[in-house]
């Protein structure tokens, strides 16, 4: 028996068993294995692959072409894979592979967060997990840090590129807007199969998943380990919609001037409230547009909406609601009320803080379950208006989509609180009854039968009461009313349907809004 | 010729040269595109076989319709000349003769062509303007503009914008007989005054619901007016719903064409004849009954903004660093596209009537670097929408709003920001210092 391991190693072995036996079982001790060997790390990864398949907007009753992403799982405890949300959204089916050529298995989506990004898969038959070691969280990563970066070879033997942590800061996720802890990396990852998502190694346990690298600047992106261990614990529970958070929109405030004008005094630093989302968390505490952010969680804020973090320094406030506390928990603000009633007056409140990020959006920045919701009147397609819809014109959207549309997505917290969903005329389809209006597509409708529109569902019980036997719709701008002829509608919706090979619809769209 | 660069609006901008054709019309006037001698500070016109030049000045311009009238101080300059008359609007194939200086050159270029197509068209020279419009088959280069165009030795069009080759080829375009009398009316008082507008849109009524719907049991013909303006010439007249059914006893069809001269153009047409003053007539259904109303037509104010301007210096505001503009369409087309409300507001300027609350869409466009504004950086461009208070309506409303006695200065900008707040005892000291660093000649320039 030769022992060549050093005291880490053993230790890292140590821990790594006792998390695989079951608690009924009486643990060994490592000591007494024989040829005990570092678990290597390809015991612990499997080969994804999710065939993935987006819906076409444009068209909704249609799917676009399917194509495939491979990375890496890793495996965690419980039988679980922990994988980024990305590299499974929308897929129609999830493949997993041992990293040596070896069995196949199919996995399916436990839970999935696509606001930061991370989602778990389960086995749908578990043998593919006999003899993997699940991969423990370390949360030790500080800036300097060196990770380890897997990537597999062809053959499965593991290839590790070197990283060195850069800055640790809360920073945007590839989810529009969505804004979380971050790792950035000084890196250089080779081009290889199954590198959608990888994971990045602390001292042999999992310090983060990279999502993103950029091979010109040789920077990486990390969704950390204490972000990861925080999903796992909230999306266990039936009622999770997301990580926390307090519901309000804030600018930065450099220098005094702001301060002294308002009069917090300029021996105050703190954070300018832009907007409160409507019932949302922050605006239930009582607090509104114009506070003055002095304190959350009893930390002081700095100008630009930082506290310091024991570990990381400054960090964005954001960061004390999404990773450090859980939905439902509550913050202390302590704030300055600039304006209004009490007026010159700082107070404590206290946020109860909500799960998820996008359910109150007028414009919501993801798409929700499987199919897209529209609906006809005659020849005239109805959709709701979602930043994939505007997405739907390339890389150049910002620019290229319906100015009208891109302005209400952009500034849909200037519009009323009960505006609910909106509406957009998506396609006209050439009939008898379009002739004169094919130009008003991609407008956004307001009223339909003089009942006004705060979602697709208002549309389809509108076009039940046409007036004296018309539909009369009328668009956002001044473009006038469309008139149909309601007893023509049904049938032209049918003849276009037979027409362009647009199915029927299996459902109307979800009556929740 | 020298242009400003909305930019950096105290700056007059580079002198460069430039040269176009023109011909003599009665009363010793030379005709020319106002797009040759825009912008102009020295003006020349050498006559075809003589070497001598002779100054030239601008006596009226129409951006609106691009003519332009010049004088020659040295009479002898028409000695020899023969006055060009105005004809009437060519037959579509028949042949036409472009006369002119295309690229330059000393001696004169003929081309000859035929009428290809008689409609309406975007002048580019102001950008929103739309006119009548003459394409022919025979291209125009540059230094062709504001040479005449001639059937039977009579003008009948001023050539005046072609096509790069990229696009097309082989299509040029005149202004015909009709904007050319009507600008010779208009000036023929003493003074230009532009063309008048009915401000109102509106849609074709073809489709068949449509029709029933809003019982236009006329068997064709009308169109929906589906918005007014307020302050615009049919404000108070017409009304959003209303079936226009005729202009000055000419039938309209339902996708708004009237047949003048036995040719079919839009119905607008018959307004663009007019001057500023005339009267219009309308037979109309509201709410199913027949109506007949009569109103005065206006000029097109206050939908100047999204014009090109031209011999104008660049409106500003200097303070603390912080330059404010009048937005207008030199401004977007320098530096205001890539902002989304800011395009946003242009675009929709007059069909949401914003104008109505902001004649004059104030931004803060700039921020020129200096200890008093370091709080500032990143937050332009945006629209004003108060000053210390003051809800900013046109740039002098901001400078009004700056002498409001106060130790703070406080903007807002539309939308969910912060407020921009600066020491006014600072901003004083620090005037000076900027316009000396920057060397801006003056913090201001509020009248055009």
């Amino acid at each position: 028996m030769r022992f060549s391991l050093s005291p880490s190693a053993l230790l890292l072995l140590a821990t790594g068993f006792l998390s695989l036996l079951p608690a009924c079982q009486k643990p060994q001790l490592p000591q007494e294995k024989p040829q005990p060997k570092p678990a290597p790390i390809t015991d612990s990864l499997l080969r994804v692959t999710a065939t993935i398949q987006y819906p076409d907007l444009l068209r909704p009753w249609l799917m676009k072409q399917p194509f495939t992403r491979s990375g890496l799982a890793t495996v965690i405890e419980g039988g679980r894979l922990l994988v980024s949300a990305d590299m499974v959204a929308h897929s129609t089916y999830i493949e997993l592979e041992k990293p040596e050529d070896g069995p196949k298995a199919t996995a399916t989506i436990e839970s999935i967060d696509q606001d930061c990004n991370l989602a778990v898969l389960k086995p749908v038959d578990a043998s593919i997990l006999k003899g993997t070691l699940p991969l423990r969280l370390n949360s030790g990563t500080r800036v300097g840090s060196k990770l380890d970066i897997v990537q597999l070879e062809q053959n499965g033997t593991p290839a590790l590129s070197p990283a060195t942590v850069t800055t640790i800061a809360v920073m945007t996720y590839p989810s529009d807007g969505a804004a979380y802890l971050l790792y950035r990396v000084a890196t250089s990852i080779p081009q290889r199969a199954d590198s959608f998502v990888i994971p990045a190694l602390l001292d042999g346990n999992l310090a983060g998943l990279v999502i993103r690298y950029d091979a010109k600047t040789q920077a990486g992106d990390i969704i950390p380990a204490p972000l990861i261990e925080r999903f796992l614990k909230e999306s266990a529970k039936p009622s999770y919609k997301g990580l926390a958070r307090a519901g309000l929109d804030w600018a930065q405030v450099r220098g005094a001037n702001l301060g002294e004008w308002l009069g917090v005094g300029s021996e105050h630093n703190g954070i300018y409230v832009t907007s409160v989302e409507p019932n949302g968390p922050a605006e239930k505490a009582g607090l509104r547009k114009g506070d003055f952010l002095l304190k959350a969680a009893n930390h002081p804020l700095d100008g630009e909406g930082n506290y310091l973090d024991p570990r990381y320094g400054k960090i964005a406030f954001n960061n004390l609601a999404s990773l450090e506390s859980a939905p439902g928990e509550t913050m202390a603000i302590t704030y300055f009320r600039s304006s209004g009633e009490g007026k010159g007056n700082t107070n404590t409140t206290t946020i109860t803080l909500e799960g998820g990020r996008a359910f109150e959006q007028i414009v919501p920045s993801q798409l929700e379950g499987e199919s897209i919701p529209y609906t006809f009147l005659g020849g005239l397609l109805f959709e709701e208006l979602s930043l994939p819809y505007l997405m739907e014109w390339g890389k150049d959207w910002h620019r290229e989509a319906p100015e009208n549309l891109l302005y209400l997505a952009a500034f849909q917290n200037e519009l009323p609180r009960d505006q609910g969903h909106l509406v957009v005329l998506s396609s006209i389809f050439p009939s008898a009854q379009s002739v004169g209006f094919q130009d008003l597509g991609k407008r956004v409708v307001s009223s339909i039968n003089d009942r006004e529109i705060h979602g697709l569902n208002d549309v389809v019980e509108a076009a039940k009461h046409p007036i004296n036997g018309f539909h009369k719709i009328i668009l956002k701008g001044s473009v006038g009313p469309i008139y149909l002829d309601a007893a023509v509608c049904p049938s032209e919706e049918e003849s276009i349907r037979a027409k362009y090979g647009i199915p029927p619809q299996e459902k109307t769209p979800s009556p929740e809004n | 010729m020298q242009e400003p660069d909305y930019r950096s609006p105290w700056d007059a901008g580079r002198i460069e040269g430039g040269i176009g054709s023109g011909f003599v019309i009665s009363g010793k006037r030379i005709l020319s595109n106002a797009h040759v001698v825009s912008n102009a500070r020295f003006i020349t016109i050498t006559r075809e076989g003589v070497t001598h030049p002779y100054i030239a000045h601008v006596r009226f311009i129409a951006h609106d319709c691009d003519l332009a009238i010049l004088s020659v101080d040295d009479e002898s300059f028409f000695e020899g000349t023969q006055e060009l008359s105005i004809g009437g609007v060519p037959k579509i194939e028949s042949a036409v003769s472009v006369y002119g200086y295309p690229l330059g050159g000393e001696r004169l270029s003929v081309t000859r062509g035929v009428v290809s197509r008689i409609d309406f068209e975007t002048y580019s020279h102001s950008g929103v303007d739309s006119h009548l419009v003459i394409q022919i088959d025979a291209a125009i280069n540059p230094g062709n503009s504001g040479g005449p165009v001639l059937q039977d030795g009579k003008v009948i069009g001023v050539a005046f914008q072609g096509y790069s080759g990229d696009e097309a080829q082989n299509i040029g375009f005149m202004i015909p007989t009709p904007v050319i009398d009507r600008f010779l009316k208009d000036i023929s008082k003493g003074s230009y005054t532009g063309y008048a507008d009915l401000s109102l849109s509106y849609r074709p009524l073809i489709s068949p619901a449509s029709r029933k719907a809003l019982c236009a049991n006329q068997q064709s013909g009308g169109i929906l007016v589906t918005d007014v303006q307020e302050k615009g010439t049919s404000f108070g007249f017409l009304k959003q719903g209303d079936i226009l059914l005729s202009i000055d006893s000419h039938p309209i069809t339902s996708d708004g064409r009237v047949e003048l001269e036995g040719t079919s153009v839009e119905m607008s047409e018959v307004v663009e004849r007019k001057l500023t003053g005339e009267k219009v007539v309308f037979d109309l259904l509201r709410d199913g009954k027949a109506l007949k109303v009569e109103f005065p037509l206006l000029g097109i104010a206050p939908f100047h903004m999204q014009a090109r301007a031209y011999d104008e210096k660049p409106r500003y505001l200097l303070y603390g660093g912080l330059l404010f503009q009048p937005m207008n369409r030199d401004f977007m087309d320098a530096s205001g596209e890539g902002d989304l409300r800011l395009r946003r507001t242009f675009h929709q300027f007059i069909e949401e009537h914003l104008y109505m609350d902001r004649p004059e869409v104030v931004i803060l466009s700039r921020i020129l670097a200096d200890p008093i504004n370091k709080e500032c950086d990143g937050l332009h461009p945006g629209i004003v929408d108060t000053i210390n208070g003051k809800t900013i309506r046109s740039l002098q409303d901001a400078k009004e709003a700056f002498e409001l006695p106060s130790n703070y200065d406080v903007i807002t900008l539309m939308g969910n920001g912060v407020p921009i707040v600066l020491k006014r005892s600072e901003v004083l000291k620090s005037t000076p210092r900027i316009l000396e660093s920057y060397r801006i000649p003056s913090s201001e320039n509020l009248k055009p």
